[in-house]
Order: C-alpha cells, then sequence, then structure tokens
C-alpha cells in the first residue's frame, strides 16, 4: 500500500505544487480585496453589512473548492484511464475494492490539504479583520463550498472511470446534482443544521465510484 | 504432471450484444510451454486476450488461470501473473528507478538484477522519464519490469507493436531466454508472425466462426504443406477447397496455391477426383508467416 | 449440522462485495438526488401561485372580513358570515387600515362608536408590530456580535460607532472596528455598570436592533444567565443599565425579544417565550402584556399585532390556516376566527404530484434562513407512482432479461422508492450476478 501513495505522490506532485501556488495567490487576493474594502468604507459600515445585511466578503472562494476538486481528479485519473493505463494498478497483486479506495483516499488526503489550505487562509484573512465569531461564521459559511470540492473530486472520478458515455453522463448528473446542493443558500451560516446530511450524501460518493471501477474492470479496459 | 494446466478455457462464450465473438472456445496451455495466439483481425483474438488477462468477464464459460477465474484473481495469483499490454503500458511520469521502486514493492521475488540486466542496455540514466523515451526504449522497461516480476507465467499482448526490427530482436531474444531458462509458461499475440518461428511451442489458430486450432508449432510446420499449380496448369473452374484440400487461392500472377495438411500423393489424388491435372503440381517451402496466410486465408 | 461443501463455500467467499456495494451506493445517490430534485422542477414547471389570506377586525360590521386568494390573482373580499364584498366596499370596513382611501373618497372623519376619528388621530393610534418565524434568534444564522448606538446621537441621524460588543463569560467586551482590538477602558467601563446593577454573567440572550435606519435608539435587552433582564443603553458615551422588573423565571423562559423603537416610544417590543406565549414589553415600566395568542405556532407562523383606537388584533398563522383575535384596547379579547388558508392542496398539480412522488425529500430553508432537511411522505397515493414504477422496472428486467438476483435489488428499490428509484434503475447500470461465471464447474 505504501507503495500506492508512493505512485500517486510522484503522479500528483506537480499539480498539487500548482494547486498550492494557485490557493496562495487566491489567498494573496482574498486578504488584498478585504483589505482594500477596508480601505474605502469605514470599518464599521463593513461590520454591519457582514453581520446584518450577510455581505460575504469571501464570496470569491465559493467555487474554488469545485474547481480545485476537479483539478484533482482529472490529474489523478485521466492518466490512469487513458489507453486503459489503470489496468497496470488494477494487476497489482491486491483487491480492486483496497486499490481503488486507497487511489480515492489519496486523492482526498491530497484535496483535504488543499481545502485546509483554503480554510486557513479564509480564517486568517477575515481574522485580520474580524472578530472571532466572524471567522467561525465564515468557516462554517464556507464548509458546503469545501463539500462541493470533494463532491467534484467524487464525482470526476466516477465519471471519467465510467467506460460508457451514458453512464458517464449520468454520473456527471448525479455529481451535479450533489454539487448544487452544495451551493443552496447565499445567507452565511445557512448549512450550520444542514452539513452532517449533506457531508453523508457526498461520502456515498466514495463507495459509488467501485461501481465504474468494476465496470472498467470488466470490461471498459482498451 | 497432471493438472499442469497454466490456462484452461472451457465453454468460453462471449457476446457483445448481439454479436456472439466466441460461442463454446476450448483449450489448454500447459506449463512451461510457450503458446503463440495467431488469427486475423476480426476473430475475436483481442477479446480473448482480454478475458485472459482479466480485463473481461466472459459472459459465459470458464476461464482459469492459474486455476482462477481470469477476472477474479486473488492478489497471490495476480503476483504469479505478468501481463505486457498493447502498446507497452507504463506510468509516464516515473523515472526508470521510480518504475523499479515502485513495483518491486509488489512482488517479494523481485529480480533487480534481471531489471538492470536489461535496462543497462539502453544507456540511459535512471533518472530519465518514461515519458521522455521511444516504443523501443519503453518496451525494454515493461520486459525488464515483469521479468523482474519472477511470474510464472506471461500473457504478452502484441508486445511487437510499433517497435523497429532492432527492438523487436532485442524484445524477443531476451523472451525466449528468459522463458526457456526459468520453465516460464508464456501466452503471446503478435502482428509479426514470423517472430513466433523463434519463439513459440505451440500455436492456436482463431478463424471466424470460432474455428480453433491447437498444435505445436512442430507438427503444424511439418505438417502443413503449400502446393503450387503454374498459370498454364489451372484449369477454368478452381477446385473447391474441402476435406483434404484445406484452402485454394489464386495467386497474382494467376498461378494457385493450395494447402493442405497431407502429402503430395494424397493431394494429387484429391485433385484428379475434382477432374484438375496434378501433373504440374509442386510443393513450396513455407515460413509460418506463409503457413499462417495459408491456414487463415487471406480475406 | 450439515456439513458445507468447499464447493459451495468457494465461490461465496470470492464473490466481490464491492461491485453490489458500488451499485447500492450509486443507486441510492442517485435515488436521494431525485428525490430533492425532481418534485423541485416538478413545482418549476406546474407550480401554481398562491397567496395568504389577510384577516381584518372590522370595527364597522363588529367582524372579521377578510382578502382570500381564489387563484389566477383574483381574490375574495368577504366577512365571517359570508357576505362577499367588491374591493372598496371591504376597504370602507377597515378604515383605520384605510384610513387614507378613506380620506381620498371624503368618508373622514367618521363615528364609531361614537368616538369620532380623523386621518390624524387614526394615523398617530396605528401600530404595527409583526414576528415572522424567520426572525426569531434560534432560527436565524447570527454573529453574536453588536454595534451599541449612541442613543443621544445630539443629531438627526444615528451612525454607528467604531466599536462593537460581545457577551463573553465574565464581561461585556467591546471592540475597535478599526484595528479589531479589545477597547479596554469601554469594556471595563460597560461591565462594571452590568456588575453593580447584579448582572450575572454569561448572558443567555442579546437582543437589540442593529441599524442606524430607525427613528431612535433603545439599546439592547440583555437576559443574563439567572433570567433577569437588563436594558442597556449608551447615552452621552456613558452606560445607562436598567435592571427590568421581568421575573426571572420567566426571563428564563425567554426565546426571542423583538426590539421595535416604534415611534410612539410605547411599546419597547415583543417577548416570546419558549411555552409559545408572546407578549408586548411596555417601554414605560416594562411590564409585560400577554397577547391571546392560542394556537400559535412561532417556528411556523408569522404573527402580527395591528393596533387602532378601538380593537387592536392580533393576527397569526400559516399556509394552512389563519387565526385572529381581537381585543378591547386594553388588550382583553373580544372576538376571535380561524379560517382555512386556500392552498395547493386538492389541486390537480397537488393531487398528481403526490401520486407521482412518493415521497419528497427537501433541502430547504423553508421559508426560514437555516436550510434544513426534510423527508415528507405523500400517503397512499404515493402507492400508485410506485405501482407504476414497479412496472416498468418489472417491464425492464424481462427486456434485458436480467438473472433474479441482478433484478431483485433494482425492484426493491424502485419499490420503497418509486419513480425516484425507477431514474436510478434507467441510469445506473443494474448489478451484474458475477457468481455464475465465478462457481465451479459442476462435477459430471
Amino acid at each position: 500500500m505504501p507503495a500506492l501513495f508512493y505512485k500517486e505522490w510522484l503522479k500528483l506532485r506537480p499539480v498539487l505544487a500548482l494547486l498550492i501556488a494557485g490557493t496562495l495567490a487566491f489567498s494573496v487576493y482574498l486578504f488584498l480585496s478585504v483589505r482594500h474594502q477596508f480601505r474605502i468604507e469605514h470599518a464599521e459600515m463593513l461590520y454591519y453589512q457582514a453581520n446584518h445585511i450577510g455581505r460575504l466578503f469571501y464570496e470569491d472562494l465559493r467555487y474554488v473548492p469545485l474547481v480545485t476538486g476537479v483539478i484533482l481528479a482529472v490529474a489523478q485519473i485521466l492518466p490512469e484511464v487513458q489507453r486503459g493505463r489503470l489496468r497496470l494498478s488494477l494487476h497489482l497483486p491486491i483487491g480492486l475494492a483496497p486499490l481503488v479506495l486507497a487511489h480515492l483516499l489519496i486523492g482526498l488526503a491530497a484535496l483535504g490539504v488543499i481545502l485546509a489550505l483554503d480554510l486557513a487562509v479564509l480564517a486568517l484573512t477575515i481574522g485580520t479583520f474580524f472578530p472571532a465569531a466572524f471567522v467561525a461564521s465564515a468557516v462554517t459559511t464556507a464548509l458546503p463550498w469545501m463539500l462541493a470540492g470533494v463532491a467534484a473530486y467524487l464525482g470526476g472520478a466516477l465519471a471519467l472511470l465510467e467506460p460508457d458515455r451514458r453512464v458517464q453522463a449520468a454520473n456527471l448528473v448525479v455529481t451535479a446534482g450533489v454539487v448544487w446542493l452544495c451551493h443552496l443558500s447565499r445567507q452565511y451560516g445557512a448549512y450550520d443544521h444542514a452539513l452532517w446530511g449533506l457531508a453523508g450524501l457526498v461520502a456515498l460518493m466514495a463507495p459509488a465510484v467501485l461501481l465504474p471501477a468494476h465496470r472498467f474492470r470488466d470490461g471498459g479496459g482498451r | 504432471m497432471t493438472h499442469g494446466a497454466a490456462i484452461t478455457v472451457d465453454g468460453l462464450i462471449h457476446r457483445y450484444g448481439p454479436r456472439t465473438i466466441h460461442d463454446g472456445l476450448g483449450f489448454q496451455v500447459h506449463e512451461g510451454r510457450i503458446l503463440g495466439l495467431l488469427g486475423k483481425n476480426g476473430v475475436g483474438k483481442t477479446t480473448l486476450i482480454k478475458i485472459l488477462m482479466g480485463f473481461l468477464a466472459p459472459s459465459a464459460g470458464t476461464c482459469r488461470v492459474l486455476g482462477e477465474p481470469s477476472h477474479a484473481l486473488s492478489a497471490a495469483t495476480k503476483r504469479r501473473i505478468g501481463l505486457v499490454f498493447e502498446g507497452h503500458l507504463a506510468y509516464d511520469f516515473m523515472s526508470i528507478r521510480e518504475v523499479e521502486r515502485f513495483f518491486s514493492a509488489w512482488y517479494p521475488k523481485w529480480r533487480r538484477d534481471v531489471f538492470h540486466d536489461l535496462i543497462d542496455r539502453l544507456g540511459l540514466p535512471l533518472t530519465h522519464r518514461i515519458r521522455h523515451m521511444s516504443e523501443g526504449q519503453r518496451s525494454q522497461v515493461v520486459l525488464g519490469v515483469v521479468m523482474a516480476q519472477d511470474p510464472d507465467l506471461l500473457i504478452l499482448d502484441d508486445y511487437t507493436m510499433g517497435l523497429d526490427a532492432g527492438y523487436r530482436r532485442l524484445f524477443l531474444d531476451y523472451l525466449i531466454h528468459y522463458a526457456r531458462a526459468g520453465r516460464k509458461t508464456v501466452l503471446v499475440t503478435s502482428h509479426v508472425v514470423q517472430d513466433m518461428e523463434r519463439l513459440v511451442d505451440d500455436v492456436i489458430f482463431l478463424r471466424r466462426g470460432g474455428r480453433v486450432l491447437h498444435t505445436s508449432l512442430a507438427d503444424f510446420m511439418a505438417t502443413f504443406r503449400h502446393y503450387h499449380l503454374p498459370h498454364e496448369a489451372v484449369p477454368h473452374a478452381l477446385p473447391d477447397a474441402g476435406e483434404t484440400l484445406h484452402a485454394v487461392e489464386r495467386e497474382a500472377d494467376g498461378g494457385v496455391s493450395i494447402f493442405a495438411f497431407h502429402d503430395r500423393a494424397t493431394v494429387d489424388a484429391a485433385l484428379r477426383r475434382q477432374a484438375v491435372d496434378p501433373s504440374a503440381l509442386e510443393e513450396r517451402a513455407m515460413t509460418l508467416e506463409d503457413a499462417f496466410v495459408g491456414y487463415t486465408g487471406r480475406y | 449440522m450439515r456439513p458445507r461443501s468447499p464447493q459451495f463455500r468457494a465461490p461465496q467467499s470470492r464473490a466481490p462485495l464491492s461491485r453490489p456495494l458500488g451499485w447500492l451506493t450509486l443507486a441510492l445517490l442517485l435515488t436521494g438526488v431525485s428525490a430533492i430534485a425532481l418534485p423541485r422542477l416538478y413545482d418549476l414547471a406546474f407550480a401554481v401561485d398562491v397567496a395568504p389570506t389577510h384577516l381584518f377586525y372590522s370595527p364597522v360590521r363588529e367582524a372579521f372580513v377578510f382578502r382570500e386568494h381564489r387563484g389566477n390573482h383574483a381574490f375574495t373580499y368577504a366577512d365571517e358570515h359570508g357576505e362577499t364584498f367588491d374591493r372598496q366596499t371591504f376597504e370602507q370596513q377597515i378604515p383605520f387600515i384605510y384610513y387614507r382611501n378613506m380620506a381620498l373618497w371624503g368618508l373622514l372623519p367618521l363615528t364609531l362608536e361614537g368616538r369620532t376619528f380623523d386621518a390624524d388621530t387614526i394615523r398617530d393610534a396605528r401600530q404595527v408590530f409583526e414576528l415572522k418565524a424567520r426572525e426569531i434568534a434560534d432560527r436565524r444564522p447570527s454573529i453574536a456580535v453588536y454595534p451599541l448606538l449612541e442613543s443621544n446621537p445630539g443629531r438627526a441621524r444615528l451612525r454607528f460607532p467604531e466599536d462593537v460588543f460581545r457577551m463573553t463569560d465574565n464581561r461585556m467586551e467591546f471592540l475597535n472596528v478599526d484595528v479589531n482590538r479589545v477597547d479596554a477602558a469601554l469594556t471595563a467601563l460597560f461591565t462594571e455598570a452590568l456588575t453593580a446593577e447584579g448582572f450575572a454573567f454569561p448572558a443567555r440572550l442579546v437582543a437589540g436592533k442593529p441599524t442606524i435606519l430607525k427613528p431612535f435608539d433603545e439599546g439592547y435587552l440583555i437576559v443574563d444567565a439567572e433570567g433577569v433582564v437588563f436594558h442597556v443603553k449608551r447615552t452621552d458615551g456613558q452606560p445607562r443599565v436598567v435592571r427590568t422588573p421581568i421575573p426571572a423565571d420567566l426571563g428564563r423562559a425567554i426565546r426571542h425579544i423583538k426590539v421595535t423603537e416604534n415611534e410612539r416610544r410605547e411599546i419597547l417590543g415583543l417577548v416570546l417565550t419558549d411555552d409559545d406565549r408572546l407578549f408586548l414589553l411596555r417601554a414605560e415600566d416594562y411590564g409585560l402584556i400577554p397577547l391571546p395568542t392560542d394556537g400559535y405556532v412561532p417556528d411556523r407562523m408569522d404573527a402580527k399585532l395591528l393596533i387602532n383606537p378601538l380593537y387592536p388584533t392580533v393576527v397569526f398563522g400559516d399556509d394552512a390556516m389563519v387565526h385572529a383575535v381581537a381585543m378591547t384596547p386594553d388588550f382583553d379579547p373580544v372576538a376571535s376566527y380561524s379560517r382555512p388558508v386556500p392552498g395547493t392542496r386538492g389541486l390537480p398539480h397537488d393531487v398528481v404530484a403526490g401520486a407521482l412522488f412518493p415521497f419528497t425529500l427537501s433541502l430547504d430553508d423553508h421559508g426560514g434562513a437555516f436550510l434544513t432537511w426534510r423527508l415528507d411522505g405523500h400517503g397512499w397515493a404515493g402507492l400508485i407512482g410506485i405501482a407504476g414504477s414497479l412496472l416498468l422496472v418489472l417491464g425492464m428486467a424481462r427486456a434485458r432479461r436480467a438473472p433474479w438476483r441482478a433484478a431483485a435489488p433494482v425492484v426493491a428499490l424502485v419499490a420503497l422508492t418509486g419513480v425516484f428509484g425507477l431514474l436510478a434503475a434507467l441510469l445506473v447500470p443494474w448489478p451484474r450476478d458475477d457468481r455464475a461465471s465465478l462457481a465451479p464447474r459442476p462435477a459430471t
């Protein structure tokens, strides 16, 4: 199993570097954009907007995890399905389920690092200008966006591993549905009572990847 | 050995939708034998190799590899099987050193010496990435990986594809030496039939309609013959192929080639029965490729 | 004990569980997503408009009158006894509401119960207090940081201070918003003022109206750890803390306080308790006036108090029922009336949805601010859709000649989830029966 981590590390190294660089660039942008607000407007008005009006100063973060998840899925899984390269791994002396789940685990761990970075950047930025209660609110507001990133990653795996175009499309529709559920509200903290159910739905996507993986092995590999 | 079958295919049926590719296919490959799977395009060779490699579940029937169903192999059995995929599939993002580090972790019997013996000949630094290699170079790395696994059974799907003559020869020489020395069971397919002559013990010919001939190469080459009837001696109506005459083909120059598993006298008699004068008939020497084409037909 | 033959065991242990698991989770996922999305799409395509019923007490007729939506933007105006009016007549029944129209029509001043009302007296007496379900503090996310406005700004408009406060475990902590740091002096000043009045930290509830878009500032009502309600204001930069006489046992039961800052300054706000009682909080002496709101369910209903010179009326309801209680000027109940709201129930749109979808899964704010999960069953009608879906999936199984083992889970899913499962059956490849080809050949 450590060998799989090694392989994925070799494969994902460049894209992880890219994603982390992108995240850092985004964090600079986010920080500067909030600071800019504080320069052109009175702080007390911004507090009022953030708290009472519900303006999200970190709104630009909304779809960043989603894009991250898609990029990671493509970077990890596209090379495996191109020319059916996954057959190399499927023939390794390990069962299909542990193999596939280990790949997902590695992908999710990589994604987790980036999403944690996103959250840390968010907390630091908001925490610089607002007190802790705003930070907590920003983080819980961003959590469903993070789940959308996880859903996008797992949905990417669902779609890329599936050999049949029509089923691939169906898997993308399901993924789009889950992602949509992660972006239903623009109100801060709207998901505070719904996050676990949403996480459960997203979690279902992980074992679901076993089906396209089986279908790939039993006839999809070129 | 009594249960010396490395591969057992029995009553194998495979369909893609309404199309039946194999209908009751059966054969065995014995341990320690090197077998060439030959057939023209469209006879289900690719389907069969996919099933054998475990990447297609057959519609019905059994395909057992080292005693297990090929599409549900245990990890222990997978460890004993080396696969070379068409196009020499490899992880492009790895360097030679990384390839070895990755694959050796899975195989306790990993033969470092075998791997490096092959790799050293490439003259490439170990940090060289597969992505930057030629097809020939990559094929050597892939062969090195499979041989270093020290498997009991090797299945190679069209190893010749994309290789120039030099690399093909190199690949083949290594494979022959390795398989013979280690008493490995090998199943290969190749577009270049003539290579098989040096490599295989047995051949399986797949023909349209699911007809299969499984024989030793020596027997086949000894009994399958090519007779030629020159243009002038060819009757108006071509003799029919049938019981005795395996195939009758008109050549580009107007002459006729007759292929049969029979000696001259028997073929003469068969021609006479069809009112054809066999006196101008002459037997010609054949390479395996000639025999393959003669046996499976040109079209 | 029957010995188990090894032939029987071997395929059992080898049949991969991961494939059926993959199928099950993907099918459940698709079923779940469609149970949310399909009813929403259906509503988007076929929803009919609904509008709430407006219910009033008419001082003219001394009866309840209402405006009810009949569909297609048409309304019925009637009273509780069934008499219907045109719109103008309706408005004339409730002159305290439509006093401006009354003035236009030359019907003012008006004499009722021996008292005469002109436009000014009506306007001066009129007050509206409203508490919507979505406003209740625990029904909406909030950030517990508040600006404490200067209640004596010395100018026409209120303005935000450059600090905010939060209630910690042991103090009322002020932060300077420009530097996002604690203002120790201000914190000490207010904390001491609170402590001097006997405030017990931490606070249970902080209620105020943190906006400058209001005529004046009444600061915050803060319930302390023991249930005592304190009124805290900042006047000329100094804390002004009043320990209110509201009993602590009631204070501990307070769920929500809405500070209203109404021009007349008679009423400080509305108080809602955990047991769904609604009170008016008098500004003068912090006296609580109970409102007759039997049947009020704050989590589902919006409540409104219309104060006029003769019959203050409290109206509350949801999308199914509306209730109204008319009171004397001293808030003693005079008359009450309840009326079902014509909704979508029973309309073809609703009947078809009930039959088509066995249930609806929703992730929705349900008119509030928090998204919540809800599963609504559609009763026996849902069996129709399930039966139809079952027929279709059985037909599919036949057409595919699917073995029983492969079809059974699909059929079971459809039997439980109807059209949602059917969608999964159409889109997710069925579980395949691997066991046949895995089983050892029968001994001959």
